[in-house]
């Protein structure tokens, strides 16, 4: 697979303030590449270092193998950007706006039209041409904001949180239309908040923090460089946390804590981790109810590595 | 995109913002209303003046009694202003009292004007009077010193005073109020920066979304800001020509037939206006509404000294601080206008217009130097 963006030994600062140290970074064509990280890691300056819309202190950005600057056209030709804001003209009916955007790429107008066209179709607002921004529903003007970004049809796209303030339905239909636009040819670079988003569509990960990369990989690769198994959540309503020390004693525990009258075990590697534990409650005739065990998630990866919750960087 | 597509796009947002609208179109025309209702009101009473009546008690002792009643016979005749009543004094005083005449002219050894009010007949009457015991003094103090120069001085006094106005060349008006309407012109075209600023706002990477949008796309940035720019400058011109319009046609306000040179006075300061608002835009870093308050407040003031509140600003100014009003924009644009229309003076109104391609130049100058280190 080609390289479509290297970034290496970026170096940005604010004044005093590091946003960007040595930092790396090489996406293949092909991907859906997930950049995460809490607010002020990084995210969108990286995005706007790449893009030409920052200058940056030191490093090297090449993109489709050249090196990228804001004059470097035929690179910007082949990109598209979906923006964390919705950037529409409020004047402008959804048809004209996406015509306008669309335009600023597309010289060629029957071309044009026909890719308008395609666009609106691809993100469902057929109903809704004529339609100023101000009439439209948030899921509606996000659907707007994809469209605007990717009716020239690029090679890579850029997509900084796309789906922030979204309902859940409309939220499905993009992240679904991503991964079309993915199957379709486009290299996806895609900056969210929400963890399960990107776990779902994300081919590669890379964990952002301070300006720093602090971990790269697919998720599998990321759930194994950090030492954690499963989480066994068991409900008990009545529970002595005398036992918690002698759970903490079983094989390949991590950690293990009583909240709400729920039980949480964490384990490292190992099998049978479940059935040792559920033997351990009924030697000891602790009544419990539901029982639930699931892998590790990226929220669990991202806790061990920048050892925060990713929200509460927000 | 082709150029012609970025200035149709640019030029339909503009026509759309309906802030914008008002204030370079509407907020004009309801104030040139005002002004309208205000002044057409003020002129028709001084229209209506008509024969002053006035009240004259001569007691027979003047010593140059032959030329005061020359005067007075020319003055109260079938042309004159003043509608004379020759009455004893006591009839005079009651005749003031119950207002039929404005004023009473005592002659006795000394002429003296006696009122009861203030108001414009009893300034004419006194205007006139004045005058007349001002010539007198001049010539009897010539026949006195300089009996030969007498047939000079007549003839310059007999000029002097026609108590008529000559109307200038240009077919304009020389109504006292059209400054006001001017100044309003002035104030329409400088609110046109609220264009300039728009358009600052959506080129400069840190203010806005679409700006952002725009500049990672490979159209070159120099480019938009061509297409919104003449787009703005189309758009102010368009607005002026429409207030123009209004006054002219529908409000009646006389301002000349030169519309070649009325439209291009219009279309510099349309491009005075925008350009400013550039400069506004990028050189002033905060909040958008802001930077509005700032605009809006600095050109009411540039409009306030152009004696867009107060009629006699400009000519305060004039007199004490003359460089303000060589630079300020709403003075300038003000007096192309005023030298057009009411002047006829074409030299005045070169002037006006190279010196608001200079204030353009300069605006427009800041602005691609502001643009081109907007990159952080």
């Amino acid at each position: 697979m080609e390289t479509v963006i290297k970034v290496e030994n970026l170096l940005k600062r604010y004044n005093e303030l590091i946003a960007l140290d040595n930092f790396n970074l090489e996406v293949k064509e092909g991907e859906i590449f997930g950049l995460l990280g809490p607010n002020g890691s990084g995210k969108s300056t990286t995005i706007s270092c790449i893009l030409g819309l920052l200058k940056y202190d030191k490093g090297n950005i090449e993109v489709f193998g050249k090196k990228m600057s804001p004059y470097e056209y035929d690179i910007k030709r082949q990109i598209g950007v979906v923006m964390q804001n919705v950037a529409v003209f409020d004047e402008l009916t959804v048809y004209e706006n996406i015509d306008y955007f669309c335009g600023l790429y597309i010289k060629d107008r029957s071309l044009r039209k026909q890719y308008v066209k395609e666009a609106i179709d691809f993100v469902n607002l057929g109903d809704f041409e004529k339609f100023v921004p101000q009439k439209l529903s948030g899921g509606l003007l996000r659907r707007l904001n994809i469209a605007c970004g990717i009716a020239h049809k690029p090679k890579l796209i850029f997509m900084d949180e796309p789906t922030v303030a979204v309902d859940p339905q409309s939220r499905n239909n993009i992240l679904e239309g991503i991964k079309k636009l993915n199957s379709d040819g486009a290299t996806i670079v895609y900056t969210s908040h929400y963890m399960e988003e990107v776990e779902k569509i994300c081919t590669r990960i890379a964990i952002m923090d301070k300006g720093k990369n602090l971990a790269i990989g697919t998720k599998e690769e990321l759930k194994n460089m950090i030492n954690l198994g499963e989480n066994v959540s068991i409900e008990i309503l009545d529970f002595d946390e005398k036992y918690i020390q002698d759970i903490k004693k079983l094989p390949n525990v991590y950690s293990v804590e009583y909240v709400n009258k729920n039980l949480h075990v964490k384990y490292t590697k190992g099998q049978r981790n479940l059935i040792e534990l559920l033997d351990f409650l009924r030697e000891r005739n602790v009544e419990f109810g539901h029982v639930y065990s699931e892998l590790p998630t990226l929220d669990d990866v991202f806790l061990e590595i920048t050892g925060k919750e990713l929200r509460d960087g927000e | 995109m082709v150029f012609i597509d970025l200035y149709r796009f640019r030029l339909k947002i503009l026509l759309k913002d309906k802030a914008l609208f008002f204030w370079t179109l509407i907020f004009p025309i309801m104030l040139g209303t005002f002004f309208w209702l205000a002044f057409s009101n003020i002129t028709e009473k001084a229209e209506h003046i008509g024969k002053i009546d006035a009240a004259l008690v001569d007691s027979g002792e003047y010593a140059n009694k032959e030329q005061l009643d020359t005067f007075l016979q020319s003055v109260s005749g079938k042309d004159g202003n003043i509608k004379l009543r020759e009455v004893s004094e006591d009839e005079a005083e009651s005749m003031l009292e119950a207002g039929d005449v404005c004023g009473i002219i005592n002659v006795s050894d000394k002429i003296s004007l006696e009122f009861k009010d203030n108001g414009m007949q009893q300034t004419i009457l006194k205007t006139m009077m004045d005058s007349y015991i001002q010539n007198e003094k001049l010539i009897m103090n010539i026949i006195k010193n300089n009996p030969e120069k007498l047939d000079a001085v007549i003839k310059s006094v007999s000029e002097e005073h026609t108590y008529n106005v000559e109307k200038s060349a240009a077919s304009g008006d020389m109504d006292v109020y059209i400054q006001y309407y001017f100044a309003l012109i002035a104030m329409s075209c400088l609110f046109g920066s609220s264009y300039g600023m728009k358009n600052a706002k959506d080129i400069q990477i840190m203010q806005s979304d679409v700006a952002k949008r725009r500049n990672v796309a490979p159209t070159g940035r120099m480019v938009n800001v061509l297409a919104d720019f003449l787009s703005a400058v189309t758009v102010q011109t368009i607005l002026f020509a429409l207030l123009f319009i209004y006054l002219d046609i529908f409000l009646g306000i006389n301002m000349g037939n030169r519309y070649g040179y009325i439209l291009l006075a219009g279309f510099l300061a349309g491009v005075t206006g925008v350009g400013y608002g550039y400069v506004i835009g990028l050189l002033i870093k905060c909040s958008e509404n802001f930077k509005e308050g700032i605009m809006r407040a600095s050109t009411l003031l540039m409009c306030f000294l152009a004696g867009l509140m107060v009629g006699n600003m400009k000519y305060f100014i004039e007199t004490n601080a003359p460089v303000i009003n060589k630079i300020n924009p709403a003075a300038v644009i003000s007096d192309s206008f005023y030298s057009l229309c009411v002047f006829g003076d074409v030299k005045m109104y070169a002037r006006c217009i190279l010196t608001l391609v200079v204030m353009s130049v300069v605006f427009f100058g800041i602005s691609v130097v502001c643009i081109r280190r907007d990159r952080a």
